[in-house]
């Protein structure tokens, strides 16, 4: 089921994260821009691999219906073009059109300014408007066919890290010593561990060797797989690869994985029951890491949840309700058990329903 | 221990009845001491609000005027108003305002027994219930909406005696026991608009869920009346004919917009218009269809309700709770001790449904935020699974939630949401009356009077009843000193101010007792609209003190004529002389705040920290009056 859940992470894991915390939305529309037009608008890039800018464009309201047009994105860094392209608009009407422009990434683009300039190469029709706010969110101000409008009046635009699943290995490679190299050891080193630790509870006799192999390669896989669940989770959080929960979630995968069966094993051994743990179901010990899971989840809790969510009450003293809060950890820790523990009972839930089905007397409490 | 256990039973702590009383009672006094204490009463809601006047105006022109334009229906008036009036007619409005705070009182503690009740009903133990209970006693939005004057305080009602009444059938489902099902569902139907469809859902859920009670573990066999039969359609059948009852009178009484033949079904129009128009910017508000509302859940609400939900949960429910996080871990490993001891025993498919939901919920959240929403979904995950009882409870509030969490943008408030956190305590007392149980059985003990577990448990529970009813006293006890304190200031007062003099008190004050006490007009709520005049010839309630004047009108004109040619006087509960200004509004709330000095004329005898507190000059004026609080608390 986990290994299901990580194939289907993989086949649709792709990061978009916005590129700044600004989310301008929409006020008034300037232009109409025609061909040969051009507006501009600059921007604070604050993580790295940059790839897709969104700007937000639109027909005049006297102008045709179902209108077109041919845009050139340039992207300028200190006054140096660093990417551009072009994008075709077909259907333009006098709503709001989201126009995206995504080029190869910029892996170094964290803590930049650009300059996004949209030339207009063709249009239909009456030309095109283009959609501002005066939030004064972005840095600058829109510059119209050179001319840069009042500081407070911005475009409406959005910048991504759109990432695919090579980019945000490469993303993660950065985060760690020895980069790519470490990261993929120290899964392939994880699954090993945990992989052998699997096969030992089958017995204390002697492994062969296509068996430890076969453990070894299988375990690595696995760790791989389950590693892209928190990937996809994070798929629209900023800065992912530094936010602690990620960070938490991608170790604490790999080590659970290789301790587990071990720490299990020495259990068994100290109370000697290594026969009844070789016995034991693979959905057994998956509710016993589901109960390990959910406690560690609820235990965390109170030491661990952040005042922002205890909610204010108006008419309280001090507003919010008393909690017996005790800030240890963040918060992340126990949000990370409790997410896995969720999944691990629906497996174990699927698991018991399996065996209900295989057995029909079975599929109703007996009172 | 056994010494201890022979004075719990002499005192009766150890049986229901008895745990009943105490939970009563000492939810009883904790609420009582909020209404001592003047924090919420039936024309005080903590904030300045004010919308109490909405029922209480309908109650009194119900009461004097025999009109029942306070039964519209759109301002969920319509089973609290009636009551409200009655008590009016009896005991005329002062009085009836006293003996109305206690009717809050009670209704509120009956919430709190229901609730132990409830859980006792589910596991034939006590323990769950009474932790159920405390943490109903404790509940801050209970004791907030319960007592200020809001209708909701019969919504709480309603939905605890919902519960009540819907176990007690799973028990044994009388005839009797299924039509008040469907009378308490259209209780809580058309006492609150939130609760329309969420009725209508249980009323058709109880038919398949009680003519089928494997889920229950308590059921009772009852002859013919088991299987699927007609039988079990009462309640939707009761539900609906008390549902289409009152729509008619409202239709035949004109209580209602024209050309709105169902009433009672259509009052959620403009809600839904905004909800819509918020979620699809497209849509205009004269323009929206309800297939747009259709269109909208299909297409956009999807992709919303993980954060929605999310929202909702961490905002209105764990975010509410006192402790939740406490209330989490204990619940955890209640559930936990359920799971273990039941293991990988077969299971139905429907106990797989939930984990699948839960799961989906947890992994298409947000994960860097409220880490409570997902454990709450791990913990409700294995209680899904293993606790049928709960299954039930969280299938029968489902259609409520996802109201709630879908109109969380736009109307959703604690006082909605709290309905969820009532089931969640069910829950969290059937958890731990059933681990306790399991415990119990996994170590027999060796005494004849059961297991040491169970004992200390009878301990541990008849401990909490006692701290609860020590809590309660010491509060309530608190509050009847400050009362009795605030009423010997008030009488020192009368005697200080002049004949012609007038009080103009802070809304947190019982209007018709300062006026008895100082024996000059009162201008109660002076801060929020000058709610009400007292004057000792007036018996209704909205005689706004700015009606002493003609309109239009200006606070300081207001003020003029109050003051005639006497003096002004202010007073608020425990204020002292160092209390130096206050911003009256009486006439508008688009105009200026204007802050009036207070002079301290004499000294209270009995408190040197405090004093009689005379109108002074104006000293410094507002353009823009500060914003009242949210309802929501999401500002």
């Amino acid at each position: 089921m986990l290994l299901a859940l990580g194939a289907w992470s993989a086949a649709f894991l792709e990061w978009r994260q916005a590129a700044f915390p600004a989310d301008p939305q929409v006020q008034w529309s300037v232009g109409p821009f025609g061909v040969g037009d051009a507006f501009e608008q600059r921007v604070q890039v604050e993580l790295s691999h940059l790839s897709r800018i969104e700007v937000s464009l639109r027909s005049p309201p006297e102008g045709t219906a179902d209108q077109s047009a041919v845009l050139h994105f340039r992207l300028y860094e200190g006054g140096m073009a660093v990417r551009e392209g072009v994008v075709e608009v077909a259907g333009l009407l006098n709503s709001r059109r989201v126009v995206a422009w995504s080029f190869p990434p910029i892996g170094d683009s964290a803590g930049r300014e650009y300059d996004v300039q949209v030339v207009v190469a063709q249009v239909s029709g009456e030309g095109l408007l283009a959609d501002t706010t005066t939030e004064d969110l972005l840095p600058g101000s829109i510059v119209s066919n050179g001319t840069p409008s009042g500081e407070h009046i911005d475009l409406v635009l959005h910048a991504y890290r759109q990432a695919s699943r090579r980019t945000i290995f490469e993303i993660l490679a950065r985060t760690v010593p020895g980069g790519g190299v470490t990261l993929g050891l120290a899964i392939f080193a994880s699954g090993a561990v945990g992989g052998i630790g699997l096969l030992r509870h089958r017995g204390d006799g002697a492994l062969k060797k296509e068996r430890v192999l076969m453990a070894v390669l299988l375990g690595g896989v696995a760790v791989a797989v389950l590693e892209l669940i928190p990937l996809a989770q994070y798929r629209n959080i900023a800065r992912a690869e530094t936010d602690p929960g990620l960070v938490f979630a991608t170790r604490a995968l790999m080590l659970a994985f290789a301790a587990t069966p071990w720490v299990l094993l020495a259990g068994a051994r100290a109370l000697g029951r290594c026969e009844g743990l070789a016995r034991t179901s693979a959905t057994e010990r998956l509710l016993a890491v589901a109960v390990v899971m959910t406690v560690a989840a609820a235990a965390l809790l109170p030491f661990t949840q952040e005042p922002e969510y205890f909610q204010i009450i108006d008419v309280m003293d001090e507003g919010r309700p008393r909690q017996g809060r005790i800030p240890w950890l963040g918060q992340n820790v126990a949000g990370g058990f409790a997410r896995v523990a969720v999944v691990l009972w629906l497996v174990v839930a699927v698991r018991g329903w399996i065996d209900g089905r295989d057995a029909p007397q079975g599929l109703r409490r007996s009172r | 221990m056994r010494f201890m256990t022979t004075v719990i039973a002499v005192a009766g702590l150890d049986r229901a009845k008895g745990a009943y009383a105490t939970v009563f009672i000492a939810a009883f006094l904790s609420r009582l001491s909020v209404v001592q204490r003047g924090e919420f009463t039936p024309w005080w809601d903590g904030i300045g609000w004010g919308y109490a006047d909405l029922w209480i105006g309908g109650a009194t022109a119900l009461a004097f005027d025999g009109s029942p334009a306070g039964l519209h229906f759109a301002t969920e008036g319509l089973v609290y108003v009636p009551v409200l009036a009655l008590v009016f007619k009896l005991f005329g409005l002062s009085t009836g305002m006293e003996i109305w705070s206690f009717v809050l009182i009670a209704v509120a503690a009956s919430v709190a027994l229901t609730v132990t009740a409830t859980v006792h009903l589910i596991t034939g133990r006590i323990a769950g219930g009474v932790v159920a209970g405390a943490f109903v006693i404790f509940d801050p939005v209970l004791e907030w909406f319960g007592l200020n004057g809001w209708s909701d305080a019969f919504t709480f009602l309603g939905v605890a005696t919902t519960f009540l009444v819907f176990f007690a059938c799973a028990r044994r489902p009388t005839g009797t026991r299924l039509v008040l099902l469907g009378v308490s569902l259209a209780f809580l139907a058309l006492g609150h608009a939130t609760w329309t469809w969420p009725a209508l859902a249980w009323a058709i859920l109880a038919w398949p869920l009680l003519a089928n009670r494997q889920w229950f573990d308590r059921a009772e066999p009852v002859g013919a009346s088991r299987g699927r039969s007609l039988r079990f359609a009462i309640p939707l059948v009761a539900f609906l004919v008390c549902m289409l009852a009152v729509n008619w009178y409202l239709v035949g009484a004109g209580l209602t917009e024209s050309g709105n033949y169902a009433p009672v079904f259509s009052s959620d129009v403009n809600n839904q218009r905004s909800l819509i128009t918020r979620l699809d910017p497209d849509i205009e508000w004269d323009t929206w269809e309800p297939a747009d509302t259709i269109r909208t859940f299909v297409f956009t609400v999807p992709g919303l309700f993980p954060s929605l939900f999310s929202d909702l949960v961490g905002q209105q429910i764990t975010g509410a709770i006192p402790f939740s996080a406490w209330l989490l871990l204990v619940v955890s490993v209640a559930v936990l001790i359920l799971a273990l001891a039941r293991g990988l025993s077969r299971l139905s498919g429907w106990a797989v449904l939930g984990p699948v939901m839960f799961a989906v919920l947890a992994l298409a959240l947000n994960p860097v935020e409220n880490a409570a929403v997902v454990v709450l979904l791990a913990v409700l995950a294995v209680a899904w699974v293993y606790m049928p009882v709960a299954r039930v409870i969280l299938v029968i509030v489902a259609p409520l939630a996802l109201i709630l969490a879908v109109f969380l943008p736009v109307i959703t408030q604690f006082r909605h949401s709290n309905a969820l956190i009532f089931a969640l305590l069910i829950i969290t007392g059937v958890a731990i009356d059933d681990a306790l149980a399991r415990w119990s059985r996994r170590r027999p003990g060796e005494g004849g009077d059961g297991a040491p577990l169970a004992r200390l448990a009878t301990l541990a529970t008849a401990t909490t009843l006692v701290i609860l009813v020590g809590i309660g006293t010491f509060q309530a006890v608190s509050a009847a000193q400050f009362r009795l304190g605030e009423e010997r200031y008030l009488t020192w007062l009368g005697s200080v101010m002049g004949p012609g003099d007038a009080l103009l008190t802070s809304g947190d004050v019982n209007p018709w007792r300062v006026h008895e006490l100082v024996g000059r007009p009162v201008a109660y709520d002076v801060e929020y609209g000058g709610r009400l005049l007292v004057t000792g010839t007036t018996s209704e309630w909205g005689t706004k003190v700015a009606e002493v004047t003609e309109a239009p009108a200006t606070t300081g004109d207001v003020l003029r004529v109050l003051a005639g040619d006497g003096r002004l006087w202010f007073y608020r509960p425990g204020e002292t002389a160092d209390a130096e200004r206050f911003a009256p509004r009486l006439a508008g709330e688009n105009q200026a705040w204007t802050f009036l000095s207070l002079i301290p004329v004499a000294t209270y005898p009995n408190d040197d920290s405090r004093a009689a507190l005379a109108v002074g000059d104006p000293i410094e004026t507002l353009e823009e009056p500060p914003s009242v609080p949210s309802q929501t608390g999401r500002g």
